[in-house]
């Protein structure tokens, strides 16, 4: 510890804010560079009389070797304290970068993201070109009202820009129904749209879509489109709207400025932007976080629930062990390939890495590799015999696409679905084994693997048996506290 | 004369006073206004605690009522969620048989399978 203005260490900084201030967003610059924000009403004061914020976990990883720490009002850009701080021996200056050298910030969802500030300009003009064709595309094939909401109208509403500190932009579509079920196919006929267009989609939810680009061959940014609709004389835009307005209050949209071009905006800013960030909408705020109230997030929770609940941390997960260099496969791989016909297809679900689905490819058996983790599976290197896909399996609609999809090929599958089970939630595990009953009717089998101490494994198995699936052979793996069992798939009588 | 003497003497003129004197006169003067409203006093108490004991009993009714009803809350909002969830339910699956299985059966349609359209009550 280094008695400072300022004690900072790898858990936590230690400061007195000058007298008088006891609100407002505050910046953590490292050797002059913002990398995190944070508000002083919410961080604890201890009994010696210091404020204590603790890092958060996104950066931990990356405070190694010395920087100059420095907090900073953004309210007037006072730098209240700044002392120099070795984290650890390490020789060097602490480095917050992606695995490709770019800057990072840790962003208001508390992960490790990149953000305008850090770019050089022509990332605004890259975002905004892209973000154009989305638009046009809703606008022309759907002849949907669309206009920018969020950070993409907070900023330009402010000063013409897009905020310095935001990551993407945003646009919400307004949908002509009124009833969350029609609202639900429209998001899902859009998404169909533009994959069709040719962009690179994710869905979050039925009524959030993800355009995702790259520049120069890496991922550079992306453009967010949300359902909206009014009805009952309130608006609602997925994920955190529900506010009393009509139609003519936001619509027809206007032209704003942002940056070098004009975007369509609502009719009344300021109705939107309340609704979106509360009546404080004015004053920036770089540590913002949304707090959403009860009523309106659980209708639109509810209504339009999220798809993608830890698929971010376990794309992380990957990373890391990507970042490890390259391991070997997995024993429950060896367990499998004993059991195997040399001639049987694998459908690797939940593949990870891809290593042991490699190792089936290279074996011989035409294999097809399945995660949710995008990046991971892109990350697979290319192999005979082996196919790859990104599956989500909270998506009901294009899980049973996929079952229809391999059940049609009509070969006895090997579906190899190691660690899954125990990670997915009910809805998930619910898909999984629909679509392990659709791919197994041509008599293929089911090589699972599930470890202690997650869901009661007689709850999977009565799940499992509601689709028709039955273990045939069942092994426990004591040391890796693990169950195995072959399942197969017969009629319901 | 001694001190204690003296002291029998105070003592006597001192229970003169008041068992004879102007204090005892007060008394029986202050006895006579005050009775009648000590027992107005005692019967206005035993009112009082019989309303508290009744607010008591109230008050611990209303708030079993109060845990009941916050109890209610928690199971129409869960109800809520449910019903809210069979939207999204209902469009994944509008979206599943318009996407999917309407398209799959379009090519492979069983002709012997299909109801003729007169068995469908009208």
């Amino acid at each position: 510890m280094v008695t400072r203005p300022v004690e900072v260490d790898r858990e936590a900084i230690r400061f007195v804010p000058p007298p008088g201030r006891t609100e407002g967003a505050v910046d953590v610059l490292l050797d002059g560079r913002r990398v995190w924000s944070f508000r002083l009403e919410s961080v604890e004061t201890t009994t010696d009389g210091l404020r204590t914020v603790p890092w958060p976990t996104a950066i931990l990883t990356a405070l190694r070797g010395s920087a100059e720490v420095a907090l900073r009002a953004v309210a007037d850009d006072e730098v209240w304290a700044c002392a120099e701080i070795a984290f650890t021996d390490d020789p060097g200056r602490v480095v917050f970068v992606d695995e490709h050298g770019r800057d990072l910030v840790v962003n208001k969802w508390g992960r490790a993201g990149r953000v305008l500030d850090d770019h050089d300009e022509s990332i605004v003009v890259r975002l905004l070109d892209h973000a154009d064709e989305v638009r046009s595309l809703l606008e022309d094939e759907f002849g949907l009202d669309v206009f920018v909401t969020g950070g993409t109208l907070l900023g330009p509403v402010r000063d013409g820009h897009l905020i310095g500190h935001d990551d993407d932009v945003d646009f919400a579509w307004v949908s002509r129904h009124v009833h969350p079920v029609e609202v639900a196919r429209e998001g899902f006929a859009l998404g169909r749209a533009l994959r069709r267009a040719g962009f690179d989609v994710v869905r979050h939810s039925p009524g959030h879509l993800q355009m995702h680009f790259t520049y120069r061959g890496i991922s550079d940014h992306y453009v967010d489109v949300f359902a909206g609709w009014f009805a009952d004389g309130w608006w609602h835009q997925v994920f955190c709207i529900r506010h009393p307005a009509d139609r003519e209050d936001l619509l027809p949209a206007v032209p704003l400025r942002v940056g070098d071009r004009e975007e369509p905006a609502p009719r009344s800013p300021g109705i939107q932007l309340e609704a979106n960030y509360g009546p404080g909408w004015r004053v920036p705020d770089p540590a913002f976080r949304f707090d959403t109230v009860p009523a309106t997030r659980r209708r639109l929770e509810n209504w339009f629930p999220g798809l993608n609940g830890g698929r971010d941390e376990w794309e992380d997960v990957l990373h890391a062990d990507r970042l490890d260099g390259p391991r070997a496969g997995s024993s429950f791989a060896g367990w499998v390939a004993e059991r195997l016909d040399p001639t049987v297809p694998v459908l690797d679900l939940g593949c990870g890495n891809g290593v042991d689905a490699r190792g089936f490819a290279t074996a011989g058996h035409e294999t097809l590799a399945v995660d949710w983790a995008r990046d991971a599976v892109a990350a697979i290197p290319t192999t005979t015999n082996l196919a790859t896909r990104v599956l989500n399996l909270y998506d009901p609609r294009t899980t049973i696409a996929f079952g229809a999809e391999v059940g049609g090929r009509r070969v006895p599958w090997a579906v190899v679905v190691r660690r899954v089970v125990e990670g997915l939630g009910p809805s998930g595990r619910h898909h999984l084994f629909r679509l392990l009953s659709m791919a197994l009717r041509c008599g293929g089998r089911a090589y699972l693997e599930i470890a202690d101490g997650a869901e009661p494994f007689e709850h999977v198995l009565a799940e499992a048996a509601r689709y028709g699936l039955r273990p045939e052979d069942t092994a426990r793996a004591d040391r890796e506290a693990v169950t195995r069992m072959v399942m197969a798939w017969t009629p319901h009588r | 004369m001694d001190a204690a003497q003296v002291r029998a003497r105070l003592v006597g003129r001192v229970r003169s006073v008041v068992t004879q004197g102007p204090v005892m006169r007060a008394r029986r003067l202050v006895g006579r206004a005050v009775t009648p409203e000590v027992a107005l006093l005692r019967d206005e108490l035993a009112a009082l605690q019989d309303t508290v004991a009744r607010q008591g009993e109230d008050l611990a009714r209303l708030e079993g009522e109060r845990d009941r009803l916050a109890q209610r809350v928690e199971v129409l909002d869960a109800d809520l969620d449910e019903a809210r969830r069979l939207n999204v339910r209902l469009a994944e699956l509008t979206d599943l048989v318009t996407e999917v299985v309407l398209p799959l059966h379009d090519r492979e349609i069983d002709i012997e399978r299909l109801r003729p359209h007169d068995v469908e009550p009208q």
